[in-house]
C-alpha cells in the first residue's frame, strides 16, 4: 500500500475533474454528470473521457484518461461495472487522487471481491475511492456538481453526507425548494474506502459549512466514526438520521447497501455521547439544519414563549417539556417585563399571551422586551391566524424581528398556524431563509435541538479514564481457558478477574464434595449460596444449579443433593467439579453492569436495572469506552430506574460513585484484554452510602484473536 | 396392615403408575413412602420426590411429601448414615406413613441395584419393612424373558415375601399372551398380570413440557393444559410441510424457529395445541396477537430446533395430579388385568 494519502481537500476542491463514461447520449448518466459539472459553473478544468472522442457539453472529449496531459484530482466513473476496475487502474496509474465511482453492482449485490480489488488497486497508487454505488459529489466552494441530480443545489452552509444515492438525489431537490443552501452533498454508497469519518476531516474545518447532516444506514468502522464525530461536534453541530431502527428496517437496510445496521439502542446512546443530534426523519433533520445554521448560540437556558393564543401556548409548553427546554419562570420579572406590552386580559406567566388582537406592533414590543432582557435567552413566538394581522405585516414582523435577534445574539423561532395567509407567510419566510414552522412541535423541536447541541458544546470535554489493571494477568487467565477449548470463564476464574480489578465480590470457596461444602459454609458463615461448578453448565439457574439463602447445615445438605441431581438430569454428560459456596449477599438495589466488544463500535459499556427482570424491563444505557467520568455518571442518570439509586421512601442515596467505578473497571478490562469479548455483572448490588458487590459475574472470550484487528 | 414394596428391574418400568392403578383398584386408605428419592424437586429450600408429591395429591394424604424420603443423593446418605441408622430411619418412616392406613406402598429406586451401596435398594427395604414384594417388568418379549429369568435364577429373595411380577406396557397384548406368556409362566415366577401398552398414558400436556424445557410462555397461558399427541418439527418449507400427513393429526405440537413466521402460521391454521419457538427468537407482535386470538400457546426456548426435539424426546411422560382421566384408566387397567388378591 502506498504511503501517499491524498489531501481530502482535493475531493471537494479539485483543480481538474475527468468523467470516465462521459456520454453523448442525453439518456445516459454519463451525459448528465458532465452536463451538471459544466452547467453548474465549476471553476476548474473538465475532461470528459469517451473512446468515441468528439465534444460533449462544449468540451473536448478525450479517448482515454492517459491522453489528458493535465494532473487530475478527481475522476467521476460512470461506466458499467465490468469496466470499472480497468478505469480505476488507469486513473491510479496516472496519479489521480480521488475516484468517485457512481457505478453500482458491487458489494450491494454481493460482488464484494471486485470491490476489494478496486480499492486495493487504488490504494496501491495512493488513490482514494468514493463509493461505489453513489450519485457523486457536490461542493459549493468549487461550484462542482459532479452528480446526476436533476437540479443543482443552492449554495449555503449545510453539508450533507448520505449513504443512500436515491435519497441523496431527492435531498438535493428538497433542499432547493426548502431554500436550504448546501456547502456540500456527498454520497458514500458502499463505503468501500472513504467513509463518513474521512469526509468529516474536510467538512469540520471548512468555513462555509456551519452544520453537517448525515444519513446513515450501517456503520462499518464504528471506532473511527466515534473519534471523528467526537472531534467534529466540538466545532460544529452534526445531525444524523439513521435508518434500520426497526427489525424490518434493519433487514431492508442490509439489502440496500450490503451493510448491516447494528443495535439501535447502542447507536443512539453513542451518538448522544458524541454530541450528535439524532433526527427521526429527513424533514426533522432539515428543519434542525436550517434553524441551527441560521441561529446564534443561546447565551443561556431561559426560554420565553410569546403567543397570541392560550391553547397553542399550552401546546408549546408541553412540547418544551418533551424537548428539554427550560421555560423562564420568574413570575415577578415576567410581569414587570411584559405587563407594559400585554393587555390586562392577557397573561405574563410564560407563555406570554399577548392575546388574539395582537398585531405587528404588539408582537414587536413583546419580542423587543425579551430581546433586551439579560435573563431571557431564547424566544419561541407563536401565531394563530387572526383577521387583525394580515400576511404582509406578519411577514414583515417576522423578518424584522428575526434580523434583530440575530444581531442581538439570541435564537428566535416562529410557529405560524392557520390557513392560506399563514401558508403564504411561511413560504415567503422560507424563501428568505427565516426558520418558520406551521406546527408548533416542529418549531419547539428545533429550539430543543439547538439547546441540546450547545449544552454539549459548552460542557468541558470529559477526559477519558482507564482503570489500572494488570493486563498480563488478565491475558493469562483468558489464555488458560482457551487452551482448554473453553470460551467462557469458570466462576473462580471470573472471581480472580474481579479481584484483579478491585471489584468486591462475595466471599466464596469451592467445595469438591458434601463434606467440604458443609465445612466451607461454616467457615464463611450462614447464610450462604451454593452454585454448581461445571464447565459444561453455563446457565446455572436454568439447570437448577443454584440454591440461595441456606441458613444451616441441613439446608446445605439438602441443597447439595438437589444441585447434584438437577445438574445431572440437565446435562448427564456434564463434568461437575463441585459447588461454589458463597456468602449470601445482603439485599440492595440490583443493577446490571457490562462491557463488551461491539462488532461495530468496539469496546462499549452498559448499565441498567438488573436482576431477573433485566430482559423484561430492558432499562439499560450504553456508552463507548474509554469514556470520561462525567459521561459515565450521565449514563447512570439516563436509566429510568435512576431514582432508585437516589433513595426512595426514606432510604439513603446509594453508592453511585461505586457503580461508576465498576463501569470504568469493566470497560478497562475489555480494553486491555483483547481475548475477553463480554463481561457482565448481574446483579451488582448497590448499597446505601458506600458499597457495591458483584454477586454474579459472567465472562465470555472471543473465538478470534482481536489483538491484530486491522491486519 | 398390608405393606407392598414395588420394585423394578429397570428404570421407567412403570412402578408409580402400577401403584396408582393398584391404589385406585383397591379403594382403600393408603400410605406411601419412597425412601431413596430419584425425581427430586427442590423449591424454597424444601426437597421432595415428584412421585411422593403426586401420590400425596392424588390420594389426598395428610403427610408431607418432604417426609416420605430419607435422601436423594448417595453423597448425603454416605455422609449422614450408616447401615444401622439407615434401617432405623426406614423403619421409623414406614411407621409414620402407615399410621391410620390400610395399605402402605413403598416404592423402590429406579432399578433393583439403585441405592444398594447406601442400603436403600428395594430388596433391602423389603427386608427392613417386611411386607410383600412385587416387581414390575416392562420391555419387549426378550427383555421380559431375560428379566423374569434373572429374578428366578439370580435374585436372593430369602426372608422376603415375594408375590410375583407384573408385566407392564406390552404392545400387541393378544399376541403376547398367546405366544409368549405360556413360556414365561414356565419359568416359575408368579405372574400377577400383564398390562397392555396404552398410548394415551404417554401423552403429556403443553404445560408439562413448558416446565421441563424451562420455556417462557409468550402467549396462551390459559391453554397450556392441552394434550400433546404428536410432534411436528417445522424445519422445512411450507410446501413440504403441507405434504406431511403428520400435520393433519390431532394434538400437534409444532417446533420451529421464532423467525419462521410462515411455519407458525401453518401451525395456527392446523390448530396446533402449542408452538415451541426455538433459538430464543421472538416472532413479530402481529404473529403473537394472531396466536393469542387463535388460543394457541406459544413457548420460547433458548435451544435450537435439534436440541429442543432431542430434549422433548428424552422427557418421561410422568403422571401429574391433573391427569384425572389417566388415573381412572390406570385403575380400570389394573382391575381388569392384575390378580390383586394374590398381592394382598
Amino acid at each position: 500500500m502506498s504511503d501517499n494519502v491524498p489531501d481530502i481537500k482535493y475531493l471537494f476542491e479539485p483543480r481538474a475533474v475527468a468523467v470516465i463514461g462521459a456520454s453523448h447520449d442525453k439518456n445516459k448518466l454519463g451525459y448528465h454528470v458532465t452536463d451538471n459539472i459544466v452547467s453548474g459553473g465549476y471553476t476548474g478544468r473538465v475532461y470528459p473521457i469517451n473512446p468515441r472522442g468528439g465534444e460533449i457539453c462544449g468540451r473536448r472529449v478525450y479517448k482515454t484518461i492517459e491522453d489528458v496531459e493535465d494532473e487530475i484530482d478527481l475522476v467521476s466513473i460512470v461506466v458499467p461495472a465490468k469496466f470499472v476496475f480497468e478505469a480505476v487502474k488507469s486513473c491510479a496509474q496516472k496519479g489521480v487522487k480521488f475516484a468517485s465511482i457512481i457505478t453500482s453492482g458491487f458489494a450491494e449485490v454481493g460482488n464484494v471481491e471486485e470491490e476489494r480489488k478496486i480499492v486495493a488497486c487504488a490504494r496501491a497508487h495512493g488513490m482514494r475511492i468514493q463509493g461505489p454505488n453513489i450519485f457523486g459529489i457536490y461542493s459549493c466552494v468549487s461550484s462542482l456538481n459532479a452528480t446526476f441530480s436533476a437540479s443543482c443545489p443552492e449554495p449555503g452552509s449545510v453539508a450533507i453526507i448520505t449513504q443512500s444515492g436515491a435519497l441523496g438525489l431527492g435531498m438535493i431537490g428538497k433542499t432547493a425548494i426548502e431554500h436550504l443552501g448546501l456547502s456540500a452533498i456527498v454520497s458514500v454508497g458502499n463505503k468501500s474506502d472513504l467513509d463518513e469519518a474521512d469526509l468529516l476531516e474536510y467538512l469540520v474545518p471548512q468555513e462555509q459549512t456551519r452544520v453537517i447532516f448525515m444519513y446513515i444506514e450501517g456503520v462499518q468502522d464504528g471506532e473511527k466514526l466515534i473519534k471523528a464525530l467526537s472531534a467534529a461536534t466540538r466545532v460544529k453541530p452534526v445531525i444524523v438520521l439513521k435508518s434500520g431502527r426497526s427489525a424490518r428496517g434493519a433487514i431492508a437496510a442490509a439489502s440496500h447497501t450490503g451493510s448491516l445496521a447494528g443495535s439501535d439502542e447502542v447507536f443512539d446512546d453513542i451518538m448522544r455521547q458524541c454530541g450528535v443530534l439524532r433526527a427521526e426523519s429527513v424533514n426533522e433533520g432539515f428543519d434542525w439544519c436550517k434553524f441551527i445554521a441560521t441561529s446564534p448560540p443561546p447565551p443561556g437556558d431561559n426560554t420565553v414563549i410569546i403567543t397570541n393564543g392560550g391553547g397553542i401556548g399550552v401546546i408549546a409548553t408541553d412540547a418544551s417539556e418533551k424537548y428539554g427546554i427550560t421555560l423562564y419562570d420568574d413570575a415577578a420579572t415576567l410581569k414587570e417585563t411584559f405587563a407594559p406590552v400585554t393587555p390586562d386580559f392577557g397573561s405574563t406567566k410564560n407563555p406570554i399571551d399577548i392575546t388574539g388582537q395582537a398585531g405587528r406592533t404588539e408582537y414587536t414590543l413583546a419580542l423587543d422586551a425579551a430581546l433586551n432582557h439579560k435573563d431571557m435567552h431564547a424566544v419561541m413566538a407563536l401565531y394563530c391566524e387572526t383577521a387583525v394581522f394580515d400576511s404582509e405585516n406578519l411577514f414583515r414582523m417576522i423578518i424584522e424581528n428575526s434580523q434583530k435577534y440575530r444581531e442581538g445574539g439570541k435564537p428566535l423561532v416562529f410557529s405560524v398556524f392557520g390557513g392560506r395567509k399563514s401558508r403564504d407567510c411561511i413560504n415567503l419566510c422560507r424563501d428568505q431563509n427565516i426558520p418558520v414552522f406551521g406546527d408548533v412541535y416542529e418549531a419547539v423541536s428545533c429550539m430543543g435541538a439547538l439547546f441540546r447541541y450547545y449544552h454539549y458544546r459548552n460542557a468541558s470535554p470529559d477526559q477519558a479514564v482507564m482503570a489500572d489493571i494488570d493486563a498480563e494477568a488478565l491475558e493469562r487467565i483468558a489464555a488458560h481457558a482457551i487452551e482448554q477449548n473453553r470460551f467462557f470463564l469458570l466462576a473462580h476464574e471470573a472471581q480472580t478477574i474481579m479481584k484483579l480489578a478491585g471489584i468486591e465480590i462475595p466471599k466464596s470457596s469451592i467445595a469438591r464434595n458434601l463434606d467440604e461444602a458443609v465445612r466451607c459454609s461454616e467457615d464463611i458463615g450462614y447464610p450462604v449460596v451454593m452454585k454448581v461448578v461445571s464447565k459444561d453448565i453455563v446457565h446455572k439457574s436454568d439447570a437448577g444449579g443454584v440454591a440461595l439463602d441456606l441458613e444451616n447445615r441441613n439446608e446445605v445438605i439438602d441443597a447439595y443433593q438437589a444441585i447434584m441431581q438437577n445438574c445431572r438430569a440437565y446435562n448427564p454428560g456434564a463434568l461437575i467439579e463441585g459447588v461454589e459456596i458463597a456468602e449470601m449477599v445482603k439485599p440492595g438495589t440490583e443493577l446490571i453492569v457490562g462491557a463488551r466488544r461491539d462488532a461495530t463500535f468496539g469496546p462499549i459499556v452498559m448499565v441498567g436495572l438488573g436482576g431477573i427482570y433485566v430482559e423484561v424491563m430492558k432499562d439499560v444505557t450504553f456508552r463507548y469506552f474509554p469514556s470520561g467520568r462525567t459521561e459515565i455518571m450521565n449514563m447512570i442518570k439516563d436509566i429510568r430506574s435512576y431514582p432508585l439509586l437516589l433513595g426512595v421512601r426514606g432510604e439513603e442515596k446509594k453508592d453511585i460513585d461505586g457503580v461508576a467505578e465498576v463501569i470504568i473497571k469493566l470497560g478497562s478490562i475489555i480494553q486491555k484484554c483483547t481475548r475477553i469479548s463480554d463481561i457482565e455483572i448481574n446483579p451488582l448490588r448497590v448499597y446505601e452510602g458506600r458499597g457495591v458487590k458483584a454477586v454474579d459475574v459472567r465472562i465470555l472470550l472471543s473465538k478470534f484473536d482481536r489483538s491484530n484487528k486491522h491486519e | 396392615m398390608n405393606k407392598i414394596i414395588i420394585a423394578s428391574l429397570r428404570k421407567n418400568a412403570g412402578k408409580t403408575t402400577v401403584m396408582v392403578g393398584l391404589s385406585k383398584a383397591l379403594n382403600k386408605k393408603i400410605g406411601y413412602l419412597k425412601p431413596f428419592g430419584d425425581r427430586l424437586i427442590y423449591n424454597k429450600k424444601r426437597l421432595w420426590d415428584y412421585d411422593s408429591a403426586l401420590i400425596a395429591n392424588i390420594f389426598t394424604l395428610s403427610e408431607n411429601p418432604e417426609d416420605m424420603s430419607i435422601g436423594f443423593d448417595h453423597s448425603k446418605l454416605r455422609y449422614m448414615y450408616d447401615e444401622k441408622i439407615t434401617r432405623e430411619k426406614v423403619a421409623e418412616l414406614a411407621a409414620n406413613m402407615a399410621q391410620g392406613k390400610d395399605i402402605l406402598f413403598v416404592e423402590g429406586g429406579k432399578d433393583l441395584a439403585y441405592g444398594i451401596s447406601v442400603y436403600l435398594d428395594a430388596v433391602s427395604l423389603a427386608r427392613y419393612i417386611g411386607g410383600n414384594l412385587i416387581i414390575v417388568i416392562s420391555g419387549d418379549e426378550n427383555t421380559v424373558f431375560d428379566d423374569i429369568t434373572y429374578v428366578k435364577k439370580n435374585m436372593d429373595l430369602s426372608g422376603i415375601s415375594f408375590k410375583g411380577v407384573i408385566i407392564n406396557k406390552i404392545q400387541n397384548i393378544d399376541d403376547f399372551k398367546e405366544t409368549y406368556l405360556p413360556q414365561i409362566q414356565k419359568i416359575g415366577v408368579p405372574i400377577l398380570g400383564v398390562i397392555p401398552y396404552q398410548k394415551d398414558l404417554t401423552y403429556f400436556s403443553v404445560n408439562y413440557l413448558s416446565e421441563r424445557l424451562f420455556a417462557k410462555v409468550v402467549t396462551g397461558e390459559e391453554y397450556l393444559n392441552r394434550t400433546v399427541k404428536n410432534i411436528f418439527i417445522g424445519a422445512m418449507s411450507v410446501n413440504a410441510a403441507l405434504q406431511q400427513p403428520l400435520l393433519k393429526k390431532e394434538g400437534i405440537l409444532m417446533i420451529t424457529g421464532g423467525d419462521r413466521t410462515d411455519m407458525i402460521l401453518v401451525a395456527l391454521d392446523y390448530q396446533a395445541v402449542g408452538i415451541i419457538l426455538t433459538n430464543n427468537v421472538v416472532p413479530p407482535s402481529h404473529i403473537i396477537s394472531k396466536a393469542a386470538e387463535r388460543k394457541v400457546p406459544m413457548l420460547m426456548v433458548t435451544y435450537d430446533t435439534y436440541e429442543t426435539a432431542r430434549r422433548i424426546d428424552s422427557i418421561e411422560p410422568l403422571l401429574t395430579r391433573d391427569d384425572k382421566q389417566k388415573i381412572e384408566l390406570l385403575g380400570k387397567l389394573v382391575q381388569d388385568t392384575i390378580n390383586i388378591q394374590a398381592i394382598i
